[in-house]
């Protein structure tokens, strides 16, 4: 048997694991943690809460149950039409010298992926400066080697196809010892930054935030937090982008539009109070 | 209206496409319960399946957003390549994590969570399909002694969804799709 908690150890337990690790365990979605300490348990032989508990003890421990929580992007470009919109975005900013962009919470390599070969297909990557925030240093090493899993890749050249790419999307990848790759070619100007959404903020606003099906995990009251930390990063007549269920946190007429109700992509104001 | 239940879910794979027409078409148009529907579909395929079913239903039928509420008399269809789930406040939670028997929706995921919250307020249901989703889900309502409906494999496309389920529980009803229809219906009458 496996981690169960009832609902009042979980709302316990992720006061703890807010204290232990840093993270706003206590904002999560409380059935959402709740099935995910129970699969942490089940693939790492955790059956007791003082197990887990004790474990919180050790570095490794702790860094590993933060990756088993955040959940990986599902697989390369997810939402083609999101996709289509961020390369005419692109190319609206391939006059300026630097574009930057900034992705909240990373999990899994997809979505960095991605950006980096819309940014070369419209000629931009030369320009690209990401900051990705992550929450465990496992994640951080799993994105920098560029790992494209290949059961996903049915699915891969589908959305591909769907984004209407320039070549092949193999052809952006390696093989390493019979390990899918993203080229190396690819890897510059990424600045990975260690800690949640409201920690990994950039050093200068920017251009572009993909925060996408991050809020989904987070308690609705909690979204306004994030809202206000995406807002502070953002450049005034920036892009927004978010999970296509997702609600952006109301009123965000103050000080966003969206232009795409399609794709959740939503455009900072160039308010003069900026 | 005191009704004994609060919800009914649904959870159909292949060949569940008619079924569903079917139950919406027939269903009364002033049915007082949110059905929560969550279908096998594909995942990179986002629209067509709700304008679909919404061009036959006698009910507005919805692809909700993460955190909508759930309005009685309203369908709640899964959107594609998102899990459903119902969250302990009652409200619609969604999720991109990890497919569970080879799917995203998963049938058992959105059966199982509305099963905690509505407990024996709860119809489920179980329509055709082609694996065992949703035989968890099924059994999990049944032990929360809501009220559990397969679908009769003999009128079943493919059977193996409510064989599986049946296997794992034994339901309230074995029904066929016009039979399920009638059930709901009289639930007003």
């Amino acid at each position: 048997m496996a981690l169960n908690y009832s609902i009042r150890e979980i709302r316990e337990l992720s006061e703890v694991l807010t204290q232990e690790t840093q993270m706003p365990f206590n904002q999560m979605s409380q059935s959402f943690l709740k099935r995910r300490l129970y699969l942490f348990g089940e693939k790492k032989g955790v059956k007791k809460n003082e197990q887990l508990l004790a474990g919180l003890k050790d570095e490794a421990f702790k860094d590993d149950l933060i990756n088993n929580i955040v959940v990986p992007v599902t697989e390369l470009f997810r939402d083609p039409g999101l996709w289509r919109k961020i390369r005419e975005y692109f190319l609206s900013l391939s006059d300026q010298s630097v574009i930057k962009v900034w992705i909240p919470q990373i999990a899994s390599g997809e979505e960095l992926y991605t950006l980096l070969i819309v940014a070369q297909e419209t000629g931009v990557l030369d320009k690209i400066e990401v900051t990705a925030g992550y929450c465990a240093s496992v994640t951080k090493e799993l994105v920098e080697q560029g790992v494209i899993f290949s059961k996903k890749m049915d699915t891969n050249l589908y959305n591909y196809k769907r984004y209407e790419g320039k070549q092949s999307l193999e052809g952006y990848m390696e093989d390493d010892e019979g390990v899918l790759k993203l080229k190396s070619s690819f890897w510059s100007k990424i600045n990975f930054k260690k800690g949640c959404v409201t920690i990994s903020k950039p050093d200068e606003k920017v251009d572009l935030v993909l925060f996408r099906n991050v809020m989904l995990y987070y308690k609705k009251d909690y979204h306004s937090v994030l809202k206000e930390a995406i807002d502070s990063s953002l450049k005034p007549g920036g892009w927004l982008c978010i999970g296509v269920r997702e609600q952006f946190p109301t009123p965000y007429s103050d000080r966003f539009e969206c232009i795409d109700q399609k794709e959740k992509v939503f455009l900072k104001f160039n308010a003069l109070t900026q | 209206m005191l009704l004994k239940y609060k919800a009914v879910v649904i959870g159909g794979s292949a060949g569940s496409f008619s079924v569903v027409s079917k139950i919406l078409s027939q269903i009364n148009h002033d049915f007082p319960l949110p059905i929560i529907l969550c279908l096998h579909r594909l995942k990179h395929v986002r629209s067509g399946l709700l304008e679909s079913i919404n061009l036959k239903s006698k009910l507005e039928v919805l692809e909700p957003h993460d955190k909508d509420k759930i309005i009685p008399g309203k369908v709640y269809l899964a959107p594609s390549n998102y899990h459903l789930f119902i969250e302990y406040d009652g409200s619609i939670s969604l999720s991109t994590e990890e497919p569970l028997n080879h799917s995203r929706p998963s049938i058992d995921h959105t059966l199982s969570s509305s099963a905690y919250f509505f407990r024996d307020k709860l119809i489920g249901i179980l329509l055709t399909g082609a694996n065992k989703d949703g035989a968890k889900g099924m059994k999990d309502i049944a032990d929360k002694r809501g009220f559990t409906i397969v679908q009769d494999p003999a009128t079943c496309d493919v059977d193996t969804m409510p064989k599986m389920a049946l296997r794992l529980m034994s339901p309230s009803k074995i029904m066929s799709p016009d039979e399920i229809v009638l059930y709901l219906n009289q639930l007003v009458n």
